[in-house]
């Protein structure tokens, strides 16, 4: 059972290291077996986990002194997250091969570094080795915005990492607070999950406890008013980029919520969370207004993402059964939905040289089949019943009902919105009239709508039969609950 | 004690040989002895030597900061063939007066009486200020070389009248026989002791650059060859901070609260300053000069975490010197006529191309400096952050932030040498010694995550 998490974490590193060393083809080719060969494992993983169970990987001592272990753990919520990072990097690998990039290798080397880096912040259980996860998924995507990003990257890119650093800093701070409050088996001090999570942080700690970690969080999701970095940053990433910010790496801070901040800082959160859960309705509506007044298609599925991520956060700091079982599937569910729109999107740019909505038009004509796809993606994204989107925000909007009416009426107006803006979208670059961007679009080809497929047949199957994504994550949840006291 | 002896002997040997005329011996023969050195230090490992009547005592602290100290000196050493190669003048007192300066930095590790320190403090200096003006023909040279001496003059003559005003209080040199002193006659709430710590605080903030003594340093940085910047930057910065820690922790350590305080607002005063000032910086050598102001700054949260803070401050000084070693060795390649106008951030740019190799360590480099996990700098940073996060957490949030600033203008080499498309970057030679140095600073920045048990255990 420990070999084969080992084998997800190790596998992405080691084909990184040779994609890095190799050029061109062969650097392609091994790139798209390591992802693959992770993706399988990672389904076997799923297929044999004891979802009720929390396994230790590996335990091993690292800074035995100061009580750094070098310790990974899985749970169900924990295996889903590698099923989001390692399904959505076959998806990514492609994107960034058809971008004809200047240095290919180290383009695709980064983005499986970054795979390495995502699956540890998983699967880490010491609050150290989280952290130092945490800030190694930064540096490739860093590197990928700045080397391979559009008109003024470099300020934008710094903004984004110094921002981003900053707000992990705090954690830090936190996590060290509650560090020194923690007693080992050998009356040393520890970063063990466990021991985190048995500390007695004195109750006029707690609360800065809490804001410390949420600073780290609320920039990686991110939450209103912490958002400024996002859409200059999803704009000027190359679209690889742009997938793997929205797809998997905010994902981190709303895992981070999930198994950090909730259950370890719980004293501080009676008091934050009506703060907390207003932040993210705002952000809510505000990606959503926003969204609508785009004409910019990359900055649009930007705001729209912003939104939907608002709602996944609320879902967490309410804290209740179905605002957490909500969150946790429609992690998943989102990282497919928001690939699937930038793989679009990209797809789009690539043949018409333009992202600007009145720029475009007409495709649908010349382009049927990927008409179909990109509607059925898109419904996914509006969550339209029977679309994997429906699933997790039906679940999410039902548990801050429970909390709060008037929230969750505020929250569900997103959708309309999210209807109002993605049909518009569709609207106005599938039909109307030819333009002089679109008159001499082609169908989308081949491997393109194979993709396309495979995303769009994820958004149905798991609208249909999402049994299997709660599966994994109800005995977890019901434990968290009894962990946070929601 | 030993290793004191054979720098002195190799640089003695060194002035010799360079009289006999033998140039191409001085290198190997300095580089020797320095490792000689090194050996002898791992044979004393970690038994207390007491030698001159009490005078020196060379223990596990002593041990192991004088191994830093040495290694960083035998990698300036190493790069210093390729630097020198066009020089006309005599070599042999350019080593001499740098294996002259290293003896005194053992003996600021070592000290045991208070004149020791004061000993190690001139025999470190003056050579220095005399390397600092060794380029003649440059005016920037003989200004840097002549505020150095000024500065330094003026804080060695406050660190003494400190030290005698701590002996008229306590009686003693010895600090062992300081620390009975503060024992049993708890002079320290005398005016006389409490001043004579303050004046002996602002003397070894000289000595280190901190704010608001920092003054001096980004001139001499910058006029300097460059190799004795490096010199500078490493071996002097351990120096002071080696005797800094041993006066204070292991000298005035029982009673921390009469001067704790001092050096925490020090500390945040000097990590702040200098990497406000960093962001402005469009050299290179400046901007290391504020950089190695600010690390001044974290390093001195490594003396209000109590007997263990040797341990941060080693682990924090390993990084610091090994990616300081590599951001000049790195710099000497780019600016090969080591001119003022060579230094400029712009010459950096478009090497991630032409050099990808050098573009890489000195990223390394950067990133370490910046305290980015996994690098050694980030190990540095936790620890001393750690250390003194339980006393002075105001301390350790101004140290945070300054982290997060300081990413600023780490960063704008990375982007210069990535980011910046230039037509044609030069693509310049590496000579294999900076290949090699290069190499270990590399190993040592990403190696150390691996193994910081080990190195942590190096130190008492």
């Amino acid at each position: 059972m420990t070999t084969l998490p080992l084998l997800i974490l190790g596998l992405p590193l080691v084909v990184s290291v040779a994609v890095f060393l190799t050029k061109a083809k062969l650097a392609r080719l091994l790139a798209l077996l390591g992802a693959g060969l992770t993706l399988v494992l990672t389904v076997t993983l799923w297929l044999t986990f004891n979802a009720g169970s929390t396994v230790q990987v590996l335990s091993l001592p690292w800074v035995p002194a100061a009580g750094i272990g070098f310790s990974f753990a899985l749970d169900g919520p924990g295996v889903l997250m590698l099923l989001l990072t390692n399904l959505l990097i076959p998806f990514i690998l492609p994107v960034a091969c058809s971008q004809n990039a200047d240095k290919e290798s180290n383009l695709l080397g980064l983005i499986l570094a970054m795979q390495f880096a995502l699956n540890g912040v998983f699967m880490a259980w010491d609050g150290f080795l989280f952290y130092i996860f945490w800030e190694l998924a930064l540096i490739p995507i860093y590197f990928i915005a700045a080397i391979w990003g559009g008109e003024n990257r470099q300020r934008i890119t710094l903004k984004f990492f110094i921002y981003t650093f900053s707000g992990s800093l705090l954690m830090l701070l936190s996590i060290l607070t509650v560090y020194f409050f923690t007693q080992g088996t050998d009356g040393k001090h520890s970063f063990d999950w466990v021991a985190l999570m048995a500390a007695n942080v004195p109750p006029h700690l707690a609360p800065w406890v809490l804001l410390g970690f949420f600073a780290a969080f609320a920039v990686k999701i991110p939450i209103f008013p912490f958002h400024t970095w996002q859409p200059d940053t999803y704009t000027v990433a190359p679209t690889v980029g742009t997938m793997l910010l929205a797809g998997i790496m905010l994902k981190m801070g709303l895992f981070g919520v999930y198994r950090w901040m909730m259950p370890i800082a719980a004293e501080g959160l009676p008091l934050y969370r009506d703060l907390f859960l207003y932040l993210a309705v705002i952000g809510v509506l505000y990606g959503a207004v926003i969204a609508i007044q785009q004409d910019d298609l990359k900055r649009l599925v930007a705001y729209s993402s912003l939104s939907h991520v608002g709602l996944i956060a609320a879902g967490l700091f309410v804290g209740n059964e179905f605002g957490v079982q909500g969150a946790l599937v429609q992690m998943l569910n989102h990282g497919i939905n928001v690939v699937g729109m930038f793989y679009v999107v990209h797809w789009i740019e690539r043949r018409t040289g333009t992202r600007s909505l009145e720029a475009l038009g007409g495709l649908a004509a010349n382009a049927p089949q990927f008409a179909v796809l990109f509607m059925i993606i898109l419904l996914g994204s509006i969550a339209v019943p029977l679309t994997n989107g429906f699933v997790g925000e039906f679940l999410l909007l039902n548990g801050l009902f429970q909390y709060n009416g008037w929230l969750a009426t505020a929250a569900g107006l997103s959708i309309i919105f999210g209807a109002v803006y993605m049909l518009r979208v569709y609207q106005k670059v599938m039909y109307g009239n030819l333009k002089a961007a679109t008159a001499n679009v082609e169908e989308a080809g081949r491997l393109d709508l194979m993709l396309l497929s495979l995303i769009a047949a994820l958004v149905l199957v798991l609208g249909v039969f999402p049994q299997p994504l709660f599966n994994l994550t109800a005995d977890a949840v019901g434990k968290w609950l009894a962990l946070v006291g929601g | 004690m030993k290793a004191i002896i054979i720098l002195f002997a190799t640089a003695m040997v060194v002035l010799f040989t360079g009289i006999s005329g033998k140039r191409t011996w001085l290198l190997p023969l300095s580089v020797l002895g320095l490792l000689a050195a090194f050996a002898s230090l791992v044979v004393d490992a970690q038994i207390p030597v007491i030698s001159y009547g009490g005078m020196v005592r060379f223990d596990g602290f002593g041990l192991a900061y004088s191994g830093l100290t040495v290694v960083a000196a035998t990698l300036i050493f190493v790069l210093s063939g390729y630097f020198y190669r066009g020089l006309k003048d005599t070599l042999a007192d350019h080593y001499g007066l740098l294996l002259f300066s290293m003896t005194g930095a053992l003996c600021m590790f070592s000290f045991e009486h208070m004149v020791m320190l004061f000993l190690g403090i001139e025999i470190l200096s003056i050579p220095l200020y005399v390397m600092a003006g060794s380029r003649m023909d440059d005016l920037r040279s003989s200004e840097a070389a002549l505020k150095y001496f000024l500065m330094g003059a003026f804080a060695t003559g406050i660190l003494l009248f400190g030290i005698t005003l701590v002996y008229g209080a306590t009686g003693a040199f010895e600090i062992t026989q300081i620390q009975q002193a503060l024992d049993v006659k708890k002079v320290y709430s005398m005016p006389l002791f409490n001043t004579g710590l303050l004046l002996i605080i602002v003397g070894l903030s000289f000595k280190v650059s901190a704010a608001p003594f920092h003054f001096w340093s980004p001139d001499v940085y910058e006029g300097s060859p460059t190799l004795v910047t490096a010199f500078m930057a490493t071996v002097v910065k351990t120096a002071g901070f080696g005797a800094f820690y041993k006066l204070f922790v292991m000298g005035f350590g029982p009673e921390t609260p009469y001067w704790s305080m001092t050096i925490a607002v020090l500390a945040a005063l000097t990590m702040t300053v200098g990497n406000l000032s960093a962001l402005r910086q469009k050299s290179m050598k400046r901007m290391m000069a504020y950089s190695s102001i600010s690390h001044a700054g974290y390093l001195m949260m490594g003396l209000l975490s109590g007997a263990a803070g040797s341990k941060g401050l080693f682990l924090y000084l390993v990084a610091y010197v090994m990616a300081t070693i590599a951001v000049f060795s790195v710099f000497m390649l780019v600016n090969k006529d080591d001119d003022i106008a060579g230094g400029h951030f712009s010459a950096f740019s478009g090497i991630g191309k032409s050099n990808p190799v050098a573009a890489f360590i000195l990223a390394l480099s950067m990133l370490s400096l910046a305290g980015i996990p996994i690098t050694a700098g980030f190990f540095g940073k936790f620890f001393l952050f750690t250390g003194a996060f339980t006393n002075f957490p105001w301390l350790v949030g101004v140290a945070v932030i300054n982290s997060a600033i300081s990413i600023y203008y780490y960063f704008r080499v990375i982007v210069e040498m990535y980011f910046n498309e230039v037509a044609d970057p030069e693509k310049f030679v590496i000579p294999n010694t900076y290949r090699l140095v290069m190499l270990l600073a590399a190993l040592t920045l990403i190696g150390l995550a691996f193994v910081p048990e080990q190195v942590l255990a190096l130190v008492p």
